[in-house]
């Protein structure tokens, strides 16, 4: 089974959009750098209601999701150590998913992975990541995540995050015997 | 024809007035920098209005951040760092509160890039979709 490997800037739309349930049906996995970036600020005091949503997302899914730790991260930790107080580089979430697809190359997996990206990473991005990967925006998510039935609207859903409206989203995630989440259309 | 003369904006003709005075401290003008009086008095014109540009106000530093998460210049980390705000959620909502849209894609190239990963994407999947789900046959009786 192959990895979906999301960056920080869709997870954080889905949080948005109240949408994260449907990453339930997928093997998800995320880079080190990610996890600093989407899931560690909402255990923080004064976090914003998506920031908290996807700390208690990967909190009830600690043992499912994969983090993985790359050598960005690593980098980036001894950054810290040696220039306390200097910024991070820009984009380390994007690098951290780049090293990790090197490493997963390197290492000879298989498994083609999926990497969610935010929709302007392909405005301004194009096919700058190394492969073998599948690079997908967000807007393509959510067109087959419709498709495979897990979601009822990818329009609907995109209403929902750019509104910031959780409760804009024409579906809602409801739990089933096996602990997933399946998309039902709400009864108007 | 000298390939300069391809690039240069057409020439108009004018006539005006001007005192004698005028005129040759202008010629003065000219002799001692060097030039014409062509050039002098284009460049005049060509420099009126520069100084209410340089005078027009600068954008708000966020809301040109803003503006450039919206057109897909910066990502939203990267707006949320510049912007120094606590995580990414507070940025989203004030993309939200100026009326911002997200960047889009253009559907045609959104729906090419779902057909082509589709079957990448299945493969990620730990539950069978709703969709591929087929009717159950009853068993024979």
């Amino acid at each position: 089974m192959a990895l979906l490997i999301p960056d920080s800037g869709p997870l954080f739309s889905l949080a948005a959009g109240g949408m994260l349930g449907v990453l339930d049906h997928f093997r998800l996995a995320i880079t080190d750098v990610v996890k600093e970036e989407a899931v560690d600020p909402g255990a923080r005091a004064g976090a914003s209601p998506e920031a908290r949503a996807l700390s208690e997302f990967y909190a009830a899914r600690a043992t499912s999701i994969e983090v993985f730790a790359t050598q960005v991260g690593h980098d980036l930790l001894a950054l810290r150590k040696t220039h306390p107080g200097r910024p991070a580089p820009p984009n380390v979430g994007e690098l951290s998913i780049q090293s990790l697809i090197i490493h997963l190359q390197v290492s000879g997996t298989e498994e083609m992975p999926v990497i969610l990206f935010e929709d302007s990473w392909f405005l301004r991005n194009a096919e700058a990541l190394a492969r073998p990967c599948v690079v997908i925006s967000t807007q393509a998510f959510l067109i087959n995540a419709e498709k495979l039935g897990l979601i009822p609207s990818a329009e609907a859903a995109r209403v929902a995050i750019s509104t910031m409206r959780p409760t804009a989203y024409a579906g809602k995630f409801t739990a089933t015997a096996a602990g997933k989440t399946t998309a039902r259309r709400q009864k108007s | 024809m000298p390939k300069a003369k391809l690039n240069a904006p057409p020439k108009a003709k004018i006539n005006f007035e001007v005192d004698e005075e005028s005129l040759s401290n202008a010629k003065a003008y000219v002799a001692k920098h060097g030039g014409s009086l062509n050039k002098l008095v284009s460049s005049l014109f060509a420099s009126l209005g520069q100084d209410e540009r340089l005078r027009a106000p600068v954008p708000d530093p966020a809301k040109k951040i803003l503006l450039d998460l919206s057109s897909g210049k910066v990502s939203l980390p990267e707006a949320t760092r510049l912007l120094t705000l606590p995580d990414a959620g507070y940025t989203l909502r004030r993309l939200a509160d100026e009326g911002l849209p997200l960047p889009r894609l253009p559907n045609d190239v959104a729906r090419r890039q779902a057909q082509a990963s589709l079957e990448a994407l299945s493969a990620c999947l730990v539950t069978r979709p709703v969709a591929d789900k087929k009717p159950r046959r009853k068993a024979a009786a």
